[in-house]
């Protein structure tokens, strides 16, 4: 239970496709894309069981309310508090259950299982049989909502209409996991596509080089996550190798499932921004951060980084800091997270406090970025711990990495 | 330098002929994977499906084999030959097929019963057990499909009535639903179970492993490959990691094996203090019998199909503890689930097909059970059925000789 392989939820999406493109691509109204693409999305949940797709059913019924009175309220004198409660009532879910996470994932099943039945008698039967789960995509889909709302409240949008959150939040291929997109991204395209063989060869390609990287080096590194359950019974040589290890298949592993989600969408016609730009190979923090899970690093540039004054030089640490925290705390609020936080704030800050005093060089040969780029690889390794550990966890498990048991 | 996709298509371009770039070139390239995939089917072998060992330890009968596969095998089953020097017997059912006496005697009802009539029609009797331990009633229906594709000369069904028509819980083995996807296909009146319990993937997978070794053997592959990688590891995994503190409840939830744990712990139907009994009639008190309900069709189509098998099929509700029926509340609540198998059962008549509807309880002696439908000693059962089930063949061949042995399981 409490288990979900991604690869299932992409085997049935492009296994649907064989339906899904032909049919998309020959009906060219937008009105029925939209609902046509959101009904895959929800039917691809419900698979999953009835109860994850009647939970985003009142979620992205609720992000559109919202949105349309921020919409309506924006300009008012109460317009900011209006705006403040949206952005506060679309966190709270995800907020609860990052803090109380076992009564969370006890009432969310029970809750949307009782709605699934109250919805539809037979949902209700069928979701019984399903597996208990997570709230799974939760973290994603508050951020595309928060995201769609904020861009209602600065004017770039007026309020949507119901079947366009609905196309948006149901969009098929980034459900569970991939990149945070925004309703800027497939809101042109779905009206267009004519290039339907290059759609297809590139989505094509790119979801084979998410399956390579899933499968060939991923999947053979998956072993690797044993280094957090059994580090008292390994020297430390095994533990610094394993870690590496994994390192490696975090990465590969989350970046082909981008992938995976962005060949799905370039094979609708959706040009989806890319969500890795190979961070292994960057030489300075801030280069790393700017190529790991992009959309959701853009995400938060857009909405703590800027706001909090990164743009400016006496500020810029400050938002340096709180943008770092608030990415790491979205995977979880403990102490193990914050700890990430304050370690990644300072390479950051660090970096950025160097680099204003010493200007990198225009060109650096690959004798000169190696170094670099390994110091930095271990920099980023040696807290990916902090992810996988509870909070009592941490302490022993350093210490098995410097030898002291 | 290769960094994105529209690298990788100008190199195809300048080097491969622009492969994929106009609809018959993906097509070309759709044509190559499925060769590719039936080559690999004749290159790389998986090792031969693995049984339930712990299972089949405890059949010490010869010609019976417990023919399921892992839990998480897509296979589902073994494969089943077709042996003409064999009155074969494809015997479906769950844990209640296990027979658990006392001083840890441990048999199978089909074993026993092989024991008690080890010839049919003057040919050895086999026993393939599908043994679906823990299985719900559309577990049972995938199965009963798999069995009649293997098109033995007699299919018994072990049904538990706890879970016949029961709501809480319709399916615990999802595995399944790819072996059996191709077999619902051909039954429209399946197909709102498929839409229901198999996905996208059950469904290709299931058609496409019928022609494709390399994928239907895929489960093996995996696991051969893992062992490989675990070997090479350095990483030491000890087998019992050091016990540290009694586990959260999330982590109760993340052990448990099926749903109904969940369902049953925190939507308490009962208290779960009482004992197992008290438990089991409160399950009993679940199901719908009203002709509402999903499990109305799944049992419909399982006795459609075993009807129009023309597969001479016994199908019988298991036992349930004589101490827990002389509870007037059991009793009521067993033979209301009794009276709608019936109904349903009216509707599926076939020469060839017997639903005992009435729960054995009804019809054989008392036995010990460890619980309300778990029991002690078949002996009383497997009497019964041999003797019914000889008369059911006996029946549509008069010329089949079948009668329990002197010196069966009695």
């Amino acid at each position: 239970m409490l288990q979900f392989d991604s690869f299932t939820f992409f085997a049935n999406l492009f296994i649907a496709f064989i339906v899904v493109v032909p049919v998309y691509r020959l009906v060219p109204n937008v009105v029925f894309r939209r609902l046509f693409l959101g009904l895959v999305g929800v039917y691809l949940l419900w698979l999953i069981a009835p109860r994850l797709a009647v939970f985003y059913l009142a979620f992205w019924t609720l992000t559109w309310l919202l949105q349309r009175v921020v919409a309506v309220t924006a300009e008012r004198r109460f317009g900011t508090l209006v705006f403040a409660v949206a952005v506060v009532m679309l966190l709270a879910p995800m907020v609860i259950w990052k803090l109380f996470t076992t009564g969370f994932v006890i009432h969310f099943n029970l809750w949307t299982d009782t709605a699934a039945r109250a919805l539809e008698g037979r949902w209700g039967e069928v979701d019984l049989s399903r597996d208990i789960l997570l709230p799974l995509g939760l973290s994603f889909s508050t951020f595309r909502g928060i995201d769609l709302v904020i861009k209602t409240y600065l004017g770039a949008f007026v309020g949507l209409r119901p079947d366009e959150v609905f196309f948006y939040g149901f969009f098929p291929p980034v459900q569970l996991i991939g990149p945070v997109i925004q309703y800027t991204e497939i809101r042109e395209a779905v009206k267009g596509g004519t290039r339907v063989a290059e759609d297809l060869r590139e989505g094509s390609l790119l979801a084979l080089s998410g399956l390579a990287k899933v499968f060939l080096v991923s999947y053979p590194l998956q072993n690797s996550q044993g280094v957090f359950t059994f580090y008292k019974a390994n020297s430390v040589g095994v533990l610094w190798l394993e870690l590496l290890l994994f390192a490696v298949y975090f990465f590969f592993n989350f970046a082909g499932y981008s992938d995976l989600a962005i060949g799905a969408s370039k094979m609708l016609g959706f040009d989806i921004y890319r969500n890795f730009d190979w961070p292994y190979t960057k030489t300075n923090p801030q280069a790393f951060w700017n190529s790991w899970h992009m959309s959701l690093t853009h995400f938060f540039q857009r909405n703590v980084f800027v706001p909090f004054g990164g743009m400016r030089p006496h500020t810029q640490y400050r938002a340096i800091f709180f943008t770092i925290m608030a990415i790491a705390l979205w995977h979880n609020i403990s102490i193990p997270l914050v700890i990430f936080g304050l370690y990644h704030a300072a390479g950051l800050i660090g970096h950025r406090w160097l680099a204003e005093r010493r200007p990198p060089r225009s060109a650096e040969t690959w004798a000169q970025r190696l170094p670099k780029v390994a110091a930095l690889f271990t920099f980023f390794a040696i807290s990916v711990p902090l992810l996988e550990l509870t909070t009592s966890q941490v302490v022993p498990f350093y210490s098995a990495m410097v030898g002291v048991k | 330098m290769i960094r994105t996709v529209k690298d990788v298509t100008a190199v195809l371009d300048r080097r491969a002929g622009g492969a994929g770039r106009s609809p018959l070139s993906l097509l070309r390239v759709g044509v190559w994977l499925v060769v590719g995939l039936f080559v690999a089917g004749f290159v790389v072998h998986a090792p031969r499906a693995p049984g339930s060992p712990q299972y089949q330890a405890h059949i010490k009968v010869p010609n019976v084999r417990d023919v399921t596969l892992d839990h998480n095998d897509p296979r589902g089953f073994m494969h089943v030959d077709q042996d003409p020097r064999y009155f074969r017997i494809a015997w479906i059912g769950a844990s209640t097929l296990q027979n658990i006496a006392k001083h840890k005697h441990y048999t199978f009802v089909p074993a026993d019963f092989r024991a008690a009539v080890p010839e049919i029609g003057g040919k050895p009797v086999r026993v393939d057990m599908y043994f679906v331990s823990g299985g719900r009633i559309q577990d049972m229906y995938n199965t009963v499909l798999a069995a009649i594709h293997g098109k033995p000369n007699l299919i018994v069904v072990d049904d538990n009535p706890l879970y016949a028509f029961n709501t809480l819980a319709l399916q615990s083995w999802p595995s399944l639903n790819e072996a059996s996807a191709p077999y619902e296909l051909a039954r429209p009146g399946s197909w709102p179970l498929l839409a229901s319990f198999a996905t996208p993937e059950d469904i290709a997978l299931g058609l496409a492993d019928r022609r494709l070794p390399a994928l239907r053997e895929r489960w093996s592959l995996a696991k051969q490959i893992n062992d490989k990688l675990d070997n090479i590891s350095p990483l030491k995994q000890p087998t019992q990691p050091t016990a540290t503190t009694k586990p959260s409840a999330l982590q109760q939830i993340q052990a448990e094996s099926e749903a109904l744990d969940f369902w049953l712990t925190y939507r308490p139907i009962d208290n779960p203090h009482d004992p197992v009994a008290k438990r089991q009639l409160a399950l009993l008190h679940e199901s719908q019998i009203d002709g509402g309900s999903v499990t109305d069709r799944i049992v419909a189509q399982l006795l459609g199909a075993l009807a129009e098998s023309r597969i001479p099929s016994y199908f019988y509700f298991s036992d349930v503890d004589p101490q827990a029926l002389s509870n007037p509340e059991v009793n009521n609540a067993l033979a209301g689930i009794e009276n709608h198998m019936r109904q349903v059962a009216e509707r599926h008549r076939a020469p060839t097909l017997t639903v005992q509807w009435q729960s054995l309880a009804r019809l054989v002696p008392p036995v010990p059970f460890n619980d309300i439908v778990h029991i002690a000693d078949d002996g009383p059962i497997v009497a019964y059925l041999a003797r019914t089930i000889c008369a059911q063949l006996a029946r549509l061949n008069p010329t089949t000789t079948c009668s329990p042995s002197a010196g069966g399981s009695q």
